[in-house]
């Protein structure tokens, strides 16, 4: 079944997205856009509601109230053009573990109606992009977990889909299979495809994904570029300054800038906050220099993606 | 204070909280006392208080050892297999805890409940002490033996639940040794006897029944030496059963590596279920092309292969009882009854596979992954309706295609006798429609119900128990009501009566079943489980997801 897709349209929109389970309320009004391309962060304590949001993206919840779109399919009247067009890896394996790797995405291939004169290398193929070529003949149960977890990932690709929901694809993985994991999806990037992950490792997602989404208690705190909401955290510019000698005479000069909002002593060096974000930080240098500073260190404060969900949410779950 | 047993102490007030605790001992006595008043009513005319009072207390305390034998199989045996598969065991034995602590936590957990439900059984059955004809030691004869072959069956699901890991092998070791025992041994004994043309059956070997036991506390039947050899062997059974499963769990909960042996064992058995990888690609090429939950359905070869074997095996046995006594194998009540047991094993294989599928399946999270393809509802129903074809198919169509040929064979015998043909007409209509009953029912109970098992049990149960249970009070009713016999029916009319039952309730469970498959099935099948399903009153009817 080919699909006919807007050339116009976003990748995902939300509009006023609601789920409810009971008195519970797992998504409250959540309007989102994810861009065509995007490597889309979804971030979120547990029971935030990002489960929720990728089930209902794929299909297999329908909102209480709102509605959502893939490639400007509705999920809810047109799910079966929604389920070709994405593909959805839960936060569990599912698999079936007395299976071949052949054979599993063999029959998932049947599944999405691939012809059996294209089966054969279509399932080469994406073994081969997850680096699982080794191990087709091997019987899934005997994968080991970062194997079964490219297993899902080559499960998810086996119908070449345009869009990608990922729920943790990254749990329980050891450092170097995240990286692997990673490098995949930013292939897969590469190759046009467009991918929403869900995950808890921040610090990845900060260097991998170009834009984010945070949410907690079903709510949207933040979604954009994930500089966007460092320059939300941040009133003015931050720098650190490391001298050498006594920092008090760097504090002292620096202080009675005009351009200057604060200037303190933190871990033994001068933390200097900017008074606004367009002022050029070049003078920093030029005031220590001038005031028989000798000066070792200068770099700007950079805050890191834990930081900033640390700061924007509450901790919050439910 | 160290506690004996933590677990059990834990379990016992669990079960303390629990309202179905007192909820099911209270069903179960309302069970006993309405069947003790049907049966009462039934025999109202025909019968003194003394052999009304006979025929109660043997009737009751009938379904009571049933239940007791039943237990084993159907609660204990997969306590244990279930943990290793799981993965949880292992959880308990890295705490202090030793084997027979899980072994009797495991036991107390699980049959504190059947327990209660037989206990509650007792008080009618010593109603018919009153009536006559039953004497108060009888009624504590049988009480003994009934909670002996309780503890036997549930000691015997936990030790076979504890060298498994596989649920259907532990309950099918459970059932099938505790139906050896009881059924087996006496037909051991008594095939022995005519083998060697004795004059009686050495009763002696028999004490090694339970079956045994229940008769002989019966007081025409009783033999001390008997009735407590049989008793004593049980419980001594029951125990070593318990002792050797806490010496066992403690070693067998660790996955161990596979020694070479065991490895090229695996592999030679993974060949023989699936075929080599050549024949798993040619077998996996033609069914996807069909329909790829055929395919995952239907790939195990061994499934048919053992029904074949099943039947084969029955065949031989039928043909070696042929030629040890021909004249009497070629009477038309052996092919009547030769017919019920074949129909009634396929029947109750197609309740216990018809759920695997869907159950398994969801419980993994695969059919979850499955939904979210382009498959459609009702193409995933077809897949799983050609693969159960596919195992059971062509088994049924040559027992059916037999059973024609001894119907023939029969009615030639009868001089084409017309209630004989209508028995065979009856039996045969009724198997083939509940063969598909309980696939389309099986496949809706499994996507439902919390385990593959449980969905089998409520399965058997609206097919299989329900019309028997419908036909035997609509003939006490008539019995009852129809005081100048106006409306007394004939056998004939009594067996087009138990058809019509059948095919109303067969149509009612079919036709509801897949309209709920083809309109539910993806809002279950992304449910946890169906808090809902199980055995429940109000629900009997009303197959429908909440």
């Amino acid at each position: 079944m080919a699909v006919e897709i807007n050339p116009s349209v976003p990748a995902i929109q939300t509009y006023e997205l609601s789920r409810h389970y009971g008195a519970m309320t797992a998504l409250s009004g959540l309007s989102l856009t994810v861009n065509r391309g995007d490597l889309f962060g979804f971030i979120g304590s547990n029971g935030a509601g990002k489960t929720t949001t990728l089930r209902i993206l794929a299909t297999f919840l329908t909102p209480s109230t709102g509605r959502a779109e893939v490639l400007g399919h509705d999920v809810v009247k047109d799910a079966d053009a929604v389920r070709h067009i994405i593909g959805y890896m839960p936060d569990f394996f599912g698999v079936y573990k007395d299976m071949e790797v052949t054979e599993y995405l063999d029959f998932f291939a049947a599944c999405y109606k691939i012809p059996s004169t294209q089966r054969d290398k279509t399932v080469a193929d994406v073994l081969e992009l997850v680096g699982l070529t080794e191990k087709k003949g091997a019987l899934i149960g005997a994968l080991s977990r970062g194997m079964q977890q490219r297993l899902g990932l080559a499960r998810v690709l086996i119908h070449d889909p345009q869009v990608l929901l990922l729920d943790e694809p990254a749990s329980g993985l050891d450092p170097r299979a995240r990286i692997e994991m990673m490098a995949i999806l930013q292939e897969l990037q590469r190759l046009g495809k467009t991918i929403i992950i869900s995950s808890h490792i921040l610090s990845e997602l900060q260097t991998l994904c170009n834009r984010v989404a945070i949410i907690e208690r079903g709510k949207l705190i933040y979604a954009g570029p994930v500089q966007g909401v460092r320059d939300q955290m941040e009133s003015g510019q931050i720098y650190w300054v490391t001298v050498q000698g006594d920092p008090h005479k760097a504090i002292e000069l620096l202080k009675g800038h005009p351009e200057v909002a604060a200037a303190e002593q933190a871990d033994g060096q001068v933390k200097v906050t900017l008074a606004s974000h367009e002022t050029d930080p070049g003078f920093l240098a030029e005031t220590l220099v001038r005031g028989g500073v000798r000066i070792t260190g200068l770099w700007e404060n950079e805050l890191g993606l834990e930081e900033v969900f640390l700061r924007v949410t509450k901790g919050e779950t439910q | 204070m160290v506690t004996l047993l933590p677990i059990v102490s834990r379990e016992l007030r669990v079960a303390s909280r629990k309202r179905m605790t007192y909820w099911s001992r209270f069903g179960t006595a309302i069970i006993a006392f309405g069947a003790f008043i049907w049966v009462w009513l039934s025999m109202a005319r025909h019968a003194t208080n003394s052999q009304r009072g006979m025929m109660l207390f043997s009737v009751i305390s009938g379904a009571a050892f049933l239940f007791a034998l039943i237990a084993g199989a159907a609660i204990t045996a997969d306590c244990i297999s279930e943990e290793k598969r799981d993965g949880t065991l292992g959880l308990l034995f890295l705490t202090d805890l030793r084997g027979y602590d899980v072994v009797f936590g495991k036991l107390f957990a699980t049959s504190i409940d059947s327990f209660y439900r037989l206990v509650a059984v007792f008080p009618i059955l010593a109603i018919p002490v009153m009536m006559g004809g039953v004497a108060p030691e009888e009624v504590g004869r049988v009480v003994l033996v009934l909670l002996n072959t309780l503890f036997l069956s549930l000691c015997l699901g936990i030790f076979f639940s504890s060298i498994s890991r596989d649920d259907r092998r532990a309950r099918a070791l459970t059932g099938g040794v505790l139906l050896f025992l009881t059924l087996g041994v006496p037909a051991l004994c008594a095939g022995y006897a005519a083998y060697y043309e004795l004059r009686t059956v050495t009763l002696d070997l028999m004490i090694f029944s339970p079956g045994f036991g229940f008769f002989t506390a019966f007081t025409g039947f009783y033999k001390p030496n008997h009735f407590w050899g049989s008793l004593l062997f049980c419980h001594g059974l029951s125990w070593a059963s318990l002792i050797v499963a806490s010496f066992i769990l403690p070693h067998v909960w660790q996955d161990k590596a596979k020694s070479k042996k065991g490895e090229k064992l695996q592999k030679t058995w993974d060949v023989w279920r699936h075929g080599t990888s050549e024949q798993r690609a040619a077998f996996r090429s033609s069914l996807l092309d069909t329909n790829a939950v055929y395919w995952l359905g239907a790939r195990d070869r061994l499934k048919p292969a053992v029904i074949w074997l099943f039947l084969g095996l029955a065949g031989a046995l039928w043909f070696w009882l042929f030629v040890r006594w021909p004249d009497d194998m070629l009477e038309p009540e052996i092919y009547v009854m030769t017919a019920v047991i074949i129909n009634t094993c396929l029947k109750f294989w197609v309740a216990s596979e018809a759920p695997r599928l869907f159950g398994r399946d969801k419980k993994s999270g695969a059919l979850e992954l499955l939904l979210s393809t382009p498959m459609s509802v009702p193409s995933i129903l077809r897949g799983q309706l050609l693969a159960l074809w596919r195992h059971f198919g062509w088994q049924i169509t040559v027992v059916f295609a037999l059973e024609l040929l001894m119907m023939t064979a029969a009615l030639v015998e009868e001089n084409f006798d017309g209630e004989f043909f209508l028995l065979w007409f009856v039996g045969l209509t009724m198997f083939l429609l509940d063969i598909v009953a309980l696939a389309v029912l099986g496949m809706w109970h499994g996507l439902r119900a919390k385990t593959v098992n449980a969905a089998s049990g409520q399965v058997v149960a609206r097919i299989l128990i329900l019309p028997w249970f419908l036909f035997f009070s609509f003939i006490t009713f008539f019995e009852l009501s129809d005081l100048d016999r106006s409306l007394s029916m004939d056998e004939e009319e009594a067996m087009l009566f138990w058809l019509a039952i059948g095919i109303c309730i067969n149509a009612y469970f079919t036709i509801m079943s897949w309209r709920n498959l083809v309109a539910k099935f993806r809002e279950i099948a992304t449910q946890r489980f169906d808090k809902s399903a199980g055995w429940r009153w109000f629900g009997w009817f009303r197959p429908k997801a909440q």
